[in-house]
């Protein structure tokens, strides 16, 4: 096992610097400076000079980026522009937020999604079977930052289960805090459930059909016995690569929801820093998403021969 | 068995949530003490607590609750005493001597002294102070601080070089701080910024960055006597802590009033205001304020380079029509650089352009204009900007004045804006709170400020001279003559006065806006709850 | 055509009627939909104005047709876009193998690790906020997806006999590549095509909803939703049709797919 973390980790440190140096460029190729965007209709020549110069600005760009690299070798990743605190630890307390919502969200889909998927195939080609996959491709079809915005005015608002806006820890007040999570969390995992019932169906159907359940069938066991014993088990490996997929890819979409229920997650401060040109924190962002990403999805294939043991033999 | 596994599991874990949430649920049914909070939102969290450092609006606004100056703006946008009992200056304009007041106390306990005002502009006019007033002291405007010496313990004299109308303006200005005074208890022996430690009716609380900042008032704050007028007179804090919270989306924030989460929305845009009129326990009030937005002519070659084509422009608009719907009725069209609620607003500045269809058509048809398409960048920020682009763009179309219109992304906007890189631009502009000021904004030389459109020297002498007279009068002629020469020459059209509103829940009692359109928590209380 | 079930029937009939309304907001809308009308704004749905008005009085139903329009273009250039680009760099990546493709695959792993939004929204910020920024930067987001598709496809094509035959017969790789991978290639190109479809519809209009994507006043899905916000509770029509309206498209390319995949994709047949 230690080999294949290894390996994993040579490819992924390629990729992960490449991340670090696209985003820094890119970043600086935006129309507008921050300190454009703070001065604004206040901006003389000199108060942006001025400002410029403070924020670091005026530097050639490699230098800047080669002086940006070696503070991150030590592990600083810059200063906010907008804020003035390191940008790592708001990028990685921003990430820790968005986690308590994903998370959640991703475990509750899968809980509502194996079971669903696996009746959907077992009777597959009826009319439950037709019906609960078109709710599923609905639910994939609806774009969250609509569900959230409904979601919202009829929970939040109209029938005031949850708070609107703001936002409590959860390792200040656990209770309160749940609260401030539960309508992100319904959104995400409406969205996601969708996608994830078509998948465990999917491979619910790919295991049916295999021998050896006929072999089970066959032998006498119990239809629930063959469900659970042995479909359900299986087909929950490439679930679970969905899982880590979605997990992956989760903190683009989260940005949306993250904005409509004013969670202070990582979406939601990448796309403001963006809009903000706070630089460094952008960076530092983008860096944890591109190492979370490489982690999680070593993750999910480092537990993957759990769930399939066909893998597992090999 | 993954199935039988996850089963018993589940329903017991839910029992003991669900136990743990009753219990935790009651516990915090108990009113946790009697501190009274006021709620309010910031649209983005605020930079740092220095004045020594440029910075934005949410926060000079929540500055100006913690530092006070010598002097302050008061609700019609007049100069009143603040920490200085009076004030006087010598007859050639280049002395004002300040007689402090008695027992002011700062947050730290320590009265106010002469030393302290001289020890804190001295750190404002100092070599690593990064306060955006600075270059305005120091000789950048038409005149500069010489010196400031403390004849004794309660004056402070500052020298001038040159008499400066604006001086006083310039000092209470919120971007400037107001020139807050700060303890020199508030940078640390290394030089650096502390904490802000002023004579402000508040402190600064938990600040959780992104998330909140706190305002915590000041028990032994040292109140005027007079009434509470703009940022002066009497600023006793009601509340015991004022909570801002960070809400970049106003959506969220107008949900949050209206289910009672906020208390105050300070700064409401007047397309907003509908969604939350007639609202249960919400009152929404507005009114027009000193902030112009209008239309720019840019440095892209376009034909808006003849005169001719511009006056068409600005004849083929119907003003009452376009500032209706983008103020919502809030403020009146005006196509002065002299606000409608500045008290240098009179007859004259209350001519604005004829609306001519075929005298705009026959200046086109003279300036040999085609019907080209012209591009009109805007912003999609603001709502007024957009709201005022496609109306310009219908209305133009009716004298064959074709307009395209392209939407960006604020800092891209701005960056274009900053460099005059447009033909034509839809801007707004905050808050001046002198008619100087405001064409200061916009008038220069185009050579060297780019995104000034006003480029006329003979103006430029006019401004000049009212930024050095102090003479009311005088400075109204002047007032008028610049208003004429901007309508004849047109390097900028503008539409109107931005109005600001506010919106607050009815159990929240004497808040109100001013001239500045800052939001002012002093004086403000909460009844019991609802 | 009979073996296609009930949700796939629904699927084509829904593309069809939005592309048939796209077609026809080309010639044709009941109302112009730039024009505005200070007396009938925010008006709801009526026989007049079928969907409502919005905030400018500005006739709802035809600016859908417009946005639908709009949005179907975007979506369809950034999948050619994508579609070609990926093809290109995939095939070549597959084909030749080696250090190339080593780097290739490098980066492709590089941009795929960012959140898909997220690269869009950077882009974008280059770019500019425009129909045509909003192309580049989803095509170019989604490029290295049709990059792995492609060369995974490649790879197991040039083990094939017949194309070493070709090279053996002096064929160019060139000629090789156009001639046999890519036109082999088409079927699993054309599965992530009607994918990369519905992304490309949903990421421009989140890229419009967060205000990056095509700005008003010209209408897209995305910004219509975002413009309907502060009117949520005086005029939730603004918001509701056009968020249907998306939400339907994507349903209809999502059950298209299926079928697509049903048919082409040989792993999942008989998964039905």
């Amino acid at each position: 096992m230690l080999g294949f973390v290894m390996k994993r980790l040579s490819l992924a440190i390629p990729t992960v610097m490449i991340v670090v140096v696209v985003v820094f460029f890119l970043v600086r190729m935006f129309p507008g400076d921050p300190a454009q965007l703070l001065l604004k209709d206040q901006a003389t020549p000199e108060a942006l000079a001025r400002l410029r110069h403070e924020m670091g600005l005026d530097q050639n760009v490699l230098v800047q980026f080669l002086s940006w690299l070696r503070h991150a070798a030590s592990g600083d990743l810059g200063t906010s522009i907008v804020v003035g605190k390191p940008a790592l630890p708001m990028a990685l307390q921003a990430y820790g937020i968005s986690l308590t919502i994903a998370i959640p969200s991703v475990i509750l889909a899968t809980l509502i999604a194996v079971p669903t998927g696996l009746i959907a195939a077992w009777k597959q080609n009826s009319l439950t079977d037709t019906a609960l996959v078109g709710v599923a491709t609905l639910l994939l079809s609806v774009p969250t930052f609509w569900s959230g915005l409904l979601i919202l005015l009829l929970l939040g608002v109209t029938l005031n289960w949850f708070p609107v806006v703001g936002y409590v820890g959860l390792g200040e007040d656990p209770v309160r805090g749940a609260l401030y999570l539960a309508m992100p969390i319904l959104t995400l995992s409406l969205h996601e459930v969708g996608s994830l019932i078509r998948m465990a169906r999917a491979s619910s159907l790919e295991v049916l059909r295999l021998d050896y359940v006929t072999h089970a069938r066959a032998k006498g066991a119990s239809e629930g016995r063959v469900l659970a014993g042995h479909v359900l088990r299986n087909a929950f490996g490439p679930t679970w690569t969905l899982v880590g997929l979605i997990m992956g890819n989760l903190v683009g979409g989260i940005a949306i929801v993250e904005t409509v229920f004013t969670i202070p997650g990582i979406g939601r401060l990448i796309v403001e820093s963006i809009y903000q040109r706070d630089y460094p924190v952008v960076q530092a962002c983008l860096l944890v998403v591109a190492v979370s990403y490489v982690l999680i999805n070593m993750i999910v294939d480092l537990f993957y021969p759990l769930f399939d043991p066909r893998v597992a033999r090999q | 068995m993954k199935k039988a596994y996850f089963a018993p599991t589940a329903k017991s874990w839910c029992r003991t949530l669900a136990g743990t949430g009753v219990v935790l649920a009651c516990l915090a049914a108990v009113p946790a003490s009697a501190e009274t909070v006021l709620t309010s939102v910031n649209i983005s969290d605020i930079r740092t607590t220095s004045p020594l450092e440029d910075s934005d609006g949410p926060t000079f606004e929540a500055i100006s609750h913690v530092l006070e100056g010598l002097v302050a703006y008061d609700d019609g946008a007049s100069i009143v005493p603040m920490l200085a009992q009076t004030y006087d200056v010598s007859q050639d304009g280049l002395d004002y001597t300040f007689h402090l007041r008695n027992g002011v106390k700062f947050h730290n306990g320590a009265t106010l002294t002469a030393d302290d005002v001289v020890f804190a502009w001295h750190e404002y006019l100092g070599d690593t102070s990064g306060w955006r007033c600075k270059p305005d002291f120091t000789g950048k405007g038409p005149s500069k601080i010489v010196s400031i010496d403390s004849p004794d313990a309660r004056t402070v004299v500052f020298h001038l070089d040159k008499p400066w109308a604006l001086f006083l303006s310039t000092m209470a200005r919120l971007d400037c701080l107001q020139s807050g005074i700060f303890h020199r208890d508030s940078i640390g022996p290394d030089g650096k910024w502390v904490k802000a430690i002023g004579t402000g009716p508040f402190t600064f609380g938990d600040w959780k960055h992104g998330e909140y900042l706190d305002l915590v008032a000041f028990k032994d704050y040292s109140a005027r006597e007079e009434p509470k007028t703009g940022l002066g007179g009497n600023k006793t804090p009601l509340v015991d802590k004022v909570r801002l919270l960070t809400i970049p989306d106003t959506a969220t924030a107008r949900a949050a009033l209206i289910k009672g989460d906020l208390d105050i929305i300070p700064t409401l845009q007047p397309a907003d205001m509908k969604e939350l009129q007639g609202k249960e326990h919400v009152t929404v009030k507005g009114a027009p304020g000193y902030g112009i937005a209008g239309v720019l002519f840019g440095l892209r070659p376009s034909p808006f380079t003849d005169l001719r084509v511009r006056q068409a422009l600005a004849q083929s608009l119907d003003y009452k029509a376009i500032a209706q719907v983008a103020m919502q009725g809030l403020a009146p069209a005006n196509n002065s650089p002299v606000p409608t609620t500045s008290p240098f607003h009179d007859d004259v500045t209350a001519t604005m352009h004829k609306t001519d269809l075929e005298a705009a058509k026959k200046l086109l048809a003279e300036a040999g204009y085609k019907g080209e398409p012209i591009t009109l960048t805007t912003n999609n920020r603001d709502p007024f900007a957009l709201q005022s682009s496609v109306m310009i763009q219908a209305m133009a179309k009716q004298v064959g004045i074709n307009i395209q219109i392209e939407t960006l992304e604020f800092g891209a906007y701005i960056s274009r804006y900053l460099e005059g890189d447009y033909q034509i631009a839809v801007m707004g502009y905050g808050a001046r709170l002198d008619p100087a000021l405001t064409m200061d904004s916009i008038a220069g030389d185009r050579t060297v400020e780019k995104r000034k459109p006003w480029n006329d020297p003979a103006a430029l002498d006019l401004l000049y001279k009212s930024m050095q007279v102090s003479d009311t009068a005088e400075r109204q002629k002047l007032f008028d003559e610049l208003h004429r020469m901007f309508l004849d020459k047109v390097p900028m059209i503008i539409l109107f006065n931005t109005a600001t509103a506010y919106a607050v829940r009815d159990d929240v009692e004497g808040y109100t806006a001013w001239a500045g359109a800052t939001p002012r928590f002093w004086g403000v209380s909460k009844s019991a709850a609802k | 055509m009979k073996s296609m079930s009930l949700n796939a029937w629904l699927g084509l009939c829904i593309i069809g009627a939005v592309l048939l309304m796209a077609l026809l907001a080309a010639v044709w809308t009941p109302y112009d939909p730039d024009a505005l009308d200070y007396l009938a704004m925010m008006q709801p749905p009526s026989a007049a104005h079928l969907l409502g008005t919005d905030d400018f009085g500005r006739d709802i139903l035809s600016r859908l047709m417009v946005a639908g329009r709009t949005s179907v273009l975007i979506a369809i250039a950034t999948v050619s876009f994508a579609a070609v680009a990926g093809t290109i760099i995939g095939t070549i990546s597959g084909y030749f193998r080696g250090t190339l493709d080593g780097i290739i695959m490098m980066l492709n792993s590089a941009l795929l690790s960012f959140p898909g939004i997220l690269l869009a929204l950077g882009l974008v910020a280059i770019f500019g906020a425009s129909a045509s920024g909003t192309v580049v930067a989803l095509g170019i987001a989604f490029v290295p997806a049709v990059v792995r598709v492609v060369r995974g496809n490649v790879l197991s094509l040039r083990e094939l006999d017949y194309i070493a035959a070709s090279r053996v017969m002096g064929n160019s790789s060139i000629y090789t590549m156009l001639r046999h991978l890519i036109p082999n290639s088409v079927a699993p190109i054309a599965v992530l095509a009607t994918s990369m479809f519905g992304w490309a519809l949903l990421s421009e209009s989140a890229l419009s909803f967060l205000g990056l994507g095509v700005q008003p006043p010209a209408p897209t899905w995305g910004n219509m939703l975002a413009q309907a916000r502060p009117y949520l509770s005086q005029a939730v029509w603004m918001a509701i049709f056009p968020g249907l309206l998306i939400s339907i498209s994507l349903l209809g390319i999502n059950l298209l797919g299926d079928a697509l995949r049903d048919r082409l994709d040989p792993r999942m047949k008989g998964i039905r």
